[in-house]
């Protein structure tokens, strides 16, 4: 799925490299590392933001340089930290928009985009919500639209960039449960950036760490919140 | 059901306006009657004095004030699209201010082409567009939407002390018309030039729903709408080119004339509670002409007590709501 | 003023003292009769006495001690400044500033001020003006290049250094607000401030007679008295001849600002020149002194066919056209009859308020085509077409 070959990543600085990494379909992983390493930066340049300074991204067998905004957009879908709320944007029509690089000039949705954001909206328990405007739900809700919406753009990857950071204890559990569970049930591809190392332990989930000492990434075998540390803040 | 409410209230607000509009035909000094409307527009005779003040007072302010309100509407909300900020407008960020620069100094300038009407549009149009572009990229560092605005406010400051300087080097002839000019009015225009405006603004505006999609999306955030595919840069030109073309040609025409375009644009919202814009744009486009109407009405009815000039009224209107949105997003 | 305007006041104060019966204050209550003299002092100038004859705010009195000069304030009732020229050095005036003349050097603040100097020969008493962009007269110019007259730029905020620094002994102002800033500071230095509402005047012959107020203040007023004479003969000797005139024209006047259209008022210093020169104009029955506005429809129902059209504020065609591009529909656009002083604005401003015979003349030879008075147009011109 996504395949790293001897990659720098960075602005114009190289911030790490990766030598050699594949992640496969379906498998969810935590990006650890400390601040200001390159998290966001890495998820940038797999989502074709940016480039990598050296080496060869493959994603699903086809170079990143060969993507354009369109193919990009139906294969990498985005979560952001936070979604403050649009005054009378609803719900319903948020997840909607993840719909965007399917549907026509004309931004019309037919009836498969409908039925695809209500069965997002139903995923996440939320139909009953359609109608709310944005702006009018707590920030946990929102945080489980972005994703919904993520979910809703039908792509195999998912990058989400520390979606729990803004959450409380509860919110940050039931949200990394849902990713779990859409890494299993629908097969795809999911990258979270979080500093709330605990939780992703606890839910057991595997590991990709930007090992400080290294400036590397690397995947740990084990999952325990020690070596993690080590790795990630010496 | 909630698409037949809206479809209800456009045609509420078309038949507004077609009563407006009629109406204003008939408030003045002197009353005419409908036959002489119709022979003013169709069989105009220059020698009757009802059918020239129908013919060249009238029909082109009623015609202009219902293009300058939706074009100012249009562009104001492609503008607090494009800024992610409900307090944006041509007003307020200088587009008006970059066209009159531009227009003072065509006027000023001794160069035959710049004192035509087509010259006169064509320097409105990269005026509103160079603000256009400024504010663009000044947004790209500024994150705060009040900083923005005052940023907005600043440069049309700064570019009315240009146009103070201009004074020192100007003939003052010249100076006077530019002045005058610059107090916005809805009568300057003449009947002949009105076919072109109509063409420009209408062509525009739907030009601006060719990209009702993207601006969706844009709704939700620059960031969020890369990743679903949108075409940043080009939406933002397109946007700016709009907006340019809608506010310089009014501006151009009437002069700067303030509010509509953040007031209606943020009316629109409040009354039909959606963000698609196919739907914003359409709503916006018979609101602004409807208010544009209204204020006009307004004038036309209290000529015999009070003489108000148009920017005043939209000021008085604008100003206000602009402070009521303030408080309400606060609280 | 406000010891005059406080005086009711002071009224009331003097009763609760004899009621309360405190001999104390018996030196207060004296000082209060010293200022009651003042009530009787008043009638001491009676307005039928006055030097002016038809200025409705300048009056000048010639007294055994001296001159005094008072100038009401046109908007601010019961404010009068009031000046007295002693004729010998002792005499003083308890509510009168007094003014040691001849001025020999003073700021003026107002074209006309300029011109008035120049047509008593003192222009060598100007220290500054507002700016050489509105000068006239060569003496004048001459004078700014060569740095002795300094430039001051508008009115309410001129640089206090400044004046002190040309050493002026009086600032004669136009008072389109209030007081001159920082007069009373001023006049601790020994600057006299003086407003001049010549502006306010409606009638022409009232804006001449302020030319005495510079007469007694550079001790050339017998200069002035005899111009004063001499010009007012002539007005009403042209008055006269316009009004055995058989023609008789409309005229209207003034041009669209914004989206309004500004005129004379019925009762204005314009209005007057024109109801003297013998024509119709539109708005001759209007009560107002200054400008009034009106819808530009009102405009064109009443002037379309109206002869003349003067002071359209362009020089050309072409610009009035700019301005307004329905100018078109009047008449007296199509006839090409519209007449302006704009091609020499600043000699107008300057020379029109000491010769409003000039003024007179030039309406009546372009009104009048009967009459022949043997002499150029002075102020107004046919505007070009380009």
């Amino acid at each position: 799925m996504i395949d790293f070959k001897e990659i720098e990543i960075g602005y114009n600085k190289t911030l790490f490299r990766v030598s050699d990494l594949k992640i496969n379909k379906g498998e969810i992983f935590v990006l650890a590392g400390k601040n200001g390493i390159g998290k966001s930066t890495l998820l940038k340049t797999i989502s074709g933001q940016i480039k990598p300074l050296k080496g060869k991204l493959i994603i699903n067998d086809k170079s990143i340089n060969r993507y354009n905004l369109k193919n990009m957009s139906q294969t990498c879908a985005i979560v952001n930290s936070s979604f403050s709320g649009i005054p009378y944007l609803t719900a319903k029509n948020y997840v909607s928009l993840g719909r965007t690089p399917h549907t026509n000039a004309w931004g019309q949705l037919n009836k498969k985009d409908e039925q695809a954001a209500v069965n997002c909206l139903k995923d996440i328990s939320m139909l009953s919500f359609q109608d709310i405007f944005t702006n009018e739900l707590s920030d946990g809700e929102r945080q489980l639209l972005s994703i919904a919406r993520a979910v809703c753009q039908d792509t195999p990857i998912i990058l989400l960039d520390e979606p729990t950071a803004f959450l409380d204890y509860k919110n940050k559990q039931k949200i990394i449960q849902y990713l779990k569970s859409i890494a299993e049930l629908k097969k795809k591809t999911i990258l979270i950036s979080s500093h709330d190392l605990d939780i992703c332990t606890q839910e057991k989930l595997p590991f990709l760490v930007i090992s400080k000492k290294e400036k590397k990434l690397k995947k740990l075998e084990k999952t325990d919140l020690k070596t993690i540390l080590k790795e990630a803040f010496n | 059901m909630k698409n037949k409410t809206n479809s209800f209230w456009i045609f509420i607000l078309i038949l507004c306006i077609s009563f407006l509009g009629f109406t204003n035909l008939f408030i003045g000094e002197i009353s005419v009657s409908i036959k002489e409307c119709f022979n003013a527009l169709f069989n105009y005779d220059s020698n009757s004095l009802n059918q020239i003040i129908l013919h060249e007072l009238r029909i082109p302010r009623v015609s202009m004030a219902i293009l300058a309100g939706a074009a100012l509407a249009v562009s104001g909300l492609l503008m607090q699209t494009l800024f992610n900020n409900q307090l944006a407008g041509p007003y307020v960020l200088g587009l008006n201010s970059g066209a009159s620069l531009f227009i003072g100094l065509s006027m000023l300038s001794g160069f035959y082409f710049f004192n035509t009407e087509s010259g006169m549009l064509l320097s409105a149009l990269i005026g509103a567009f160079i603000l256009g572009a400024i504010m663009l990229i000044c947004s790209m560092f500024i994150r705060s939407n009040i900083s923005l605005l005052l940023i907005g406010i600043m440069l049309s400051s700064f570019i009315n002390a240009t146009i103070n300087l201009l004074e020192t080097f100007a003939e003052a002839e010249k100076l006077k018309g530019f002045f005058f000019w610059s107090m916005g009015s809805l009568q300057r225009v003449e009947f002949y030039q009105l076919f072109g405006i109509t063409l420009i603004i209408f062509l525009a505006i739907m030009l601006s729903f060719l990209i009702t999609k993207p601006l969706n999306t844009l709704v939700i955030g620059e960031k969020e709408a890369k990743s679903l595919g949108v075409n940043i840069k080009k939406v933002r030109f397109l946007c700016i080119s709009i907006t340019a073309i809608l506010t310089g040609t009014i501006t151009a025409f009437c002069g700067p004339i303030a509010f509509i375009g953040l007031a209606v644009p943020n009316l629109s919202k409040i009354i039909f509670k959606t963000q698609d814009h196919k739907k914003l744009l359409v709503v916006n486009v018979f609101l602004g002409a409807g208010f544009m109407l209204l204020c006009d009405m307004v004038i036309q009815l209290s000529n015999n007590f009070i003489l108000i000039p148009i920017n005043v009224l939209t000021s008085f209107i604008g100003a206000p709501f602009i402070i009521y949105l303030v408080i309400r997003k606060k609280s | 003023m406000t010891r005059i305007r406080m005086q009711p006041f002071f009224y009331d104060f003097m009763i609760f003292l004899v009621k309360s019966k405190k001999v104390y204050f018996i030196g207060l209550v004296l000082l209060f009769c010293s200022c009651n003299s003042k009530i009787s002092k008043t009638k001491y100038f009676d307005k039928k006495q006055s030097i002016t004859k038809h200025s409705k705010h300048l009056t000048i009195y010639e007294k055994q001690e001296g001159v005094y000069i008072h100038i009401k304030h046109p908007e601010i009732k019961n404010k009068t400044y009031r000046y007295f020229i002693p004729i010998n050095q002792q005499s003083n005036s308890t509510d009168h500033q007094k003014i040691k003349t001849p001025i020999n050097s003073m700021i003026v603040f107002s074209s006309t001020h300029i011109g008035m100097l120049s047509e008593l020969n003192k222009t060598n008493v100007i220290k500054g003006v507002v700016s050489k962009k509105y000068v006239h007269n060569k003496n004048v110019i001459k004078g700014i290049e060569s740095k002795k007259i300094i430039e001051f730029g508008e009115e309410n905020q001129p640089s206090f250094e400044k004046i002190i620094s040309s050493k002026a002994k009086l600032i004669m102002y136009s008072g389109f607000t209030d007081d001159f800033s920082k007069s009373t500071h001023l006049q601790k230095l020994g600057i006299h401030c003086i407003p001049n509402f010549d502006w306010k005047e409606p009638h022409p012959l009232g804006k001449l007679e302020w030319v005495l107020l510079f007469g007694y203040l550079t001790g050339t007023e017998k200069m002035a008295k005899i111009h004063v004479k001499e010009v007012t003969q002539k007005y009403n000797q042209l008055k006269k001849i316009a009004s055995k005139s058989k023609t008789s024209k409309t005229v209207f006047s003034g041009n669209l600002v914004g989206e309004h259209w500004w005129a004379p008022g019925g009762n204005s210093y314009k209005a007057k020149l024109f109801k003297d020169a013998k024509c119709e104009y539109r708005y001759q029955k209007n009560r107002k002194k200054g400008s009034i506005n009106m819808h530009f429809e009102k405009i064109l129902i009443d002037n379309k066919n109206t002869n003349y059209w003067f002071n359209p504020g362009f020089k050309n065609k072409k610009l009035i056209l700019q301005n307004n591009p329905k100018s078109i529909h009047f008449e007296s656009f199509k006839n090409n009859n519209i007449f302006c002083y704009s091609h020499n604005k600043n000699k107008f401003w300057e020379v029109s308020a000491c010769h409003p015979d000039y003024v007179l003349a030039d309406l009546i030879q372009i009104l009048h085509p009967d009459i022949n008075l043997k002499r150029d147009l002075y102020f107004y011109k046919k505007i070009n077409e380009k």
